[in-house]
């Protein structure tokens, strides 16, 4: 038997508004993040029950993740750095890895993910575990990373203001020059560094996982910007206008 | 000896947490006796990755070499990171021998 709450909360869904549990699910934040923009007016709920109960509506909720890709770009390439958008960052690889459990979960939530949840995390969780071990006690302004996601939408975004893929690299490959032989040979070559370490080896493991899961993927470093299409197997890399700070990479999954 | 990796937590990921859960577990392999077979089970584990696995698992490869054996898993991300360590080492892991 359906409670009236269940019956309002189907005639919601009906009508295109999504409860706050699952409407912070589609945004990928906290429900009490959802309550703070309301309070704010940053994103005010589309319907109000008379129990106080809230409710967003699909569209508006597309509208607020509109500017997800563009936040995390504008932070990564920006030659002054500003504060990044603080419901998305992760000052340190602890809070990090606590959002990335979430995803997962999250992923594993919705029909059709959950054999593609385990691989797409993972990759996630390489690229993102890079910005901090790649850039500890070397962060040029920002120390963090921006890690958001639109699962309406099938978009994961990380960005982070480190080093980037060349200078890291040149430590083991001083020979190269440039960001776009950096990328190919990150995503590519097996890299034998400091024994028993091997760091340098987790983007290839990022192109297999995401081939393997269907994903595609965009990779930006400096000015090199290298994509990973669905059911191709060949790397395009570019070189591009607007370089970025350190790394920037969408999932489209 | 049984290693069961779930106990680290079910989303490994990162260098930093798999070197933690390597330092915390060392204590443990000094009881390991010589001709002692040191099996690590993967069950209850979502999600691995090669840098969690790299800092954990090779220098238990390092240290017990063949006497080391990984039971096998169907999750992808385990075999996917079991492959692509293997490759970066150059060196397969002991698998049981059933499984091979």
């Amino acid at each position: 038997m359906y409670t009236y709450v269940n019956i309002i909360s189907m005639n919601k869904r009906k009508t295109g508004l999504l409860p706050i549990g699952e409407a912070a699910n589609y945004l990928g934040v906290a429900r009490t993040t959802l309550r703070r923009w309301n309070k704010a007016g940053k994103l005010e709920a589309t319907y109000v029950s008379p129990g106080k109960r809230l409710y967003y509506s699909t569209g508006d909720l597309e509208k607020k993740t509109k500017g997800l890709v563009k936040s995390a770009f504008d932070w990564a390439s920006a030659k002054e750095p500003f504060a990044p958008p603080v419901d998305w960052f992760c000052p340190t690889s602890d809070v990090f890895r606590a959002r990335l459990e979430r995803l997962y979960y999250e992923l594993i939530s919705r029909p059709g993910q959950r054999e593609r949840a385990s691989l797409i995390t993972s990759a996630v969780g390489e690229i993102g575990n890079n910005s901090y071990d790649h850039n500890l006690g070397n962060w040029p302004d920002i120390l963090g990373a921006l890690f958001a996601y639109d699962l309406g939408k099938h978009v994961i975004v990380l960005s982070d203001r480190g080093v980037g893929v060349l200078a890291t690299l040149r430590k083991i490959k001083p020979e190269l020059s440039t960001h776009e032989e950096a990328l190919k040979v990150a995503f590519t070559e097996i890299i034998t560094g400091r024994s028993p370490e091997h760091r340098g080896n987790g983007l290839k493991y990022v192109r297999q996982a995401l081939e393997l899961s269907r994903a595609q993927l965009v990779f930006q470093s400096g000015n090199a910007c290298l994509r990973i299409l669905k059911n191709e197997t060949e790397l395009e890399v570019t070189a591009t206008d607007t370089p970025t700070r350190g790394c920037f990479a969408i999932i489209h999954f | 000896m049984k290693i069961e990796i779930k106990k680290f937590g079910d989303v490994l990921v990162s260098r930093q947490a798999g070197r933690e859960a390597f330092a915390a577990f060392a204590p443990s392999l000094q009881n390991t006796q010589a001709n002692e077979d040191v099996i690590v089970v993967f069950s209850g584990v979502n999600v691995l990755s090669p840098s969690w696995a790299d800092e954990f698992l090779t220098p238990l490869l390092l240290r017990f070499g063949d006497k080391m054996i990984l039971m096998p898993s169907q999750n992808p991300s385990i075999q996917l990171t079991i492959k692509n360590l293997e490759k970066i080492l150059n060196k397969k892991f002991n698998h049981p021998k059933a499984c091979t």
